[in-house]
């Protein structure tokens, strides 16, 4: 995997497939906007995911589809996740420091 | 993968998630397997991603204040040491008026925003309404202690347009040492920052080496911005903006970024029409990967200081401008977003672009460029970002 890959991999927590990826359009993800928006004035978008190969691209919106809806049939590695209790809106009080580690960055 | 929250729309569902952070938009039967009832919006066909305008805002710009000591030659926002500030009271009002209309993030910026002694106080109330809160600063008047209270932000950009004289030239004002103490103290608290950097005909060249550094000083993430012909920023727009040939390059500068760089590389919804042009990507890939041109009043909404809503941050109102001189009152925000005539119009454009847009295939992202540099440059915003370079070349093109 190239190193654009392996960036991309962490910076978007998502595990590449190991099989044929499904059609993202079949799964459900119609696209994804990575990031926080920290930018004030204008709407910032993360662009490293658009330079790694079609196969990795692919795979990274297969796999939110994956941990979206809970298919863990569908891609190595990715576990059962707490979507399906999502909540309609977060009240939480939550620092900056609880999230990076919930990203694996702290 | 921890889903924050979900917000239907006419396609299915907008999905907010952390680790990764991300707005993840999904289709109608996805967004039922996650328990989304989209009711009377999923009534006939799914338009896709083709929506003029979704239900509210994603993404609200928030100016916490227009008052700012540095005097930078370019502010955007005219920023000036007595600007005005709103009250605390009227800045809350703000943030539940856009809680309501389903925004998920909320940037503050100014002015400058991080002089505000109680925008700690602000961004815990924003977290209280579901709101994501982050905030831009040039690094003025960060400490110790106040770099600990911004960890209610989920991240905190700074502006960092080059190192020492790279910085001067794009602000006429010596403000690097201030951002990069400001980096190292959030840094050191914890706080997640962002580098936003300015692109200038003199700093441009000097790119990679302003990336390398605030890599090195600690930023997880590099903000591309094109420069903006607004606030004072107009004044010297032309000799500042980027060259043809800058232009042209842009693509495969950002490749060689994000091939050698670890941070996050992001580029600002001015810039889409730059990488467009390069042959770098492909319109599926930046549709997919949620790559945004111009949002404005279709998922983006800006409130000035005095309360009144825009498209974006650097729409003015003023001799070019409709925006109605709305009263001060957060209930005038879901107005704007529903009845604004400005924001209509940015909506009425997107819908019919001219050539050469109209037979562009990144379109759909792209939606027709910068609407303020084409209302700079031209007799009208309503018309071809003049910088893009498909819209360069259809201009030079002999008439048939």
């Amino acid at each position: 995997m190239s190193d654009v890959a392996d960036k991309v991999q962490a910076m978007t927590n998502v595990q590449p497939m190991t099989r044929a990826t499904p059609d993202p359009d079949d799964v459900g993800v119609l696209s994804v906007h990575f990031g926080r928006s920290a930018n004030c004035s204008s709407i910032g978008s993360v662009i490293d995911v658009l330079f790694v190969s079609g196969v990795v691209g692919t795979a990274v919106l297969a796999s939110l589809a994956v941990l979206l809806g809970g298919r863990s049939d569908a891609s190595g590695g990715v576990a059962e996740d707490d979507a399906a209790s999502a909540p309609t809106t977060a009240t939480s009080e939550r620092t900056s420091e609880d999230e990076a580690r919930s990203d694996g960055r702290a | 993968m921890k889903v924050l929250r979900t917000r239907a729309e006419r396609f299915g569902a907008i999905v907010a998630t952390e680790a990764p952070p991300a707005l993840i938009s999904v289709t109608r039967a996805l967004a039922q397997r996650l328990g989304v009832d989209g009711g009377a919006l999923w009534e006939g066909a799914s338009p896709g991603l083709d929506v003029a305008v979704l239900t509210g805002p994603t993404e609200a710009h928030v100016s916490a204040t227009e008052r700012c000591p540095a005097g930078c030659t370019g502010c955007y926002a005219d920023a000036t040491p007595t600007g005005h500030e709103p009250a605390a009271d009227d800045v809350r009002a703000r943030l539940e008026a856009l809680a309501a209309l389903g925004v998920f993030s909320v940037a503050f910026g100014g002015g400058e925003a991080a002089l505000r002694e109680d925008l700690p106080e602000l961004a815990a109330y924003a977290r209280s309404l579901g709101l994501v809160p982050t905030v831009t600063t040039s690094g003025l008047g960060m400490t110790a202690a106040r770099a600990e209270r911004f960890r209610v932000f989920a991240q905190v950009n700074v502006s960092h347009d080059g190192v020492a004289e790279i910085y001067r030239g794009v602000r006429g004002y010596d403000g690097a040492h201030l951002a990069e103490r400001a980096i190292a103290l959030l840094r050191a608290a914890g706080v997640p920052v962002g580098a936003n950097t300015v692109m200038t005909r003199e700093s441009f060249p000097h790119l990679e080496a302003t990336a390398a550094h605030v890599e090195a000083l600690g930023c997880v993430e590099l903000q591309l911005l094109r420069l903006k012909p607004s606030g004072r920023g107009r004044l010297e727009y032309l000799t500042r903006r980027l060259d043809e040939a800058q232009i042209d390059a842009f693509g495969d500068v950002l490749a060689r970024l994000s091939e050698t760089r670890r941070l996050a590389v992001r580029i600002d919804c001015a810039l889409l029409p730059f990488l467009a042009g390069s042959g770098r990507t492909t319109p599926e890939d930046v549709r997919a990967y949620g790559v945004m041109g111009c949002e404005a009043g279709r998922s983006l909404l800006a409130v000035r200081a005095d309360g009144r809503a825009a498209p974006c941050s650097f729409w003015q109102s003023g001799e070019r401008s409709a925006l109605p001189e709305a009263p001060a009152e957060s209930a005038s925000l879901d107005r704007a977003w529903h009845d604004d005539a400005v924001l209509a119009q940015f909506r009425d454009y997107q819908e019919t672009l001219p050539e050469p847009c109209a037979s562009c295939t990144f379109r759909a992202s792209c939606r027709g460029g910068c609407r303020i540099v084409a209302g700079a440059i031209g007799a009208t915003p309503w018309a071809p970002d003049p910088e893009c370079p498909r819209v360069r070349a259809h201009a030079r093109a002999p008439a048939l």
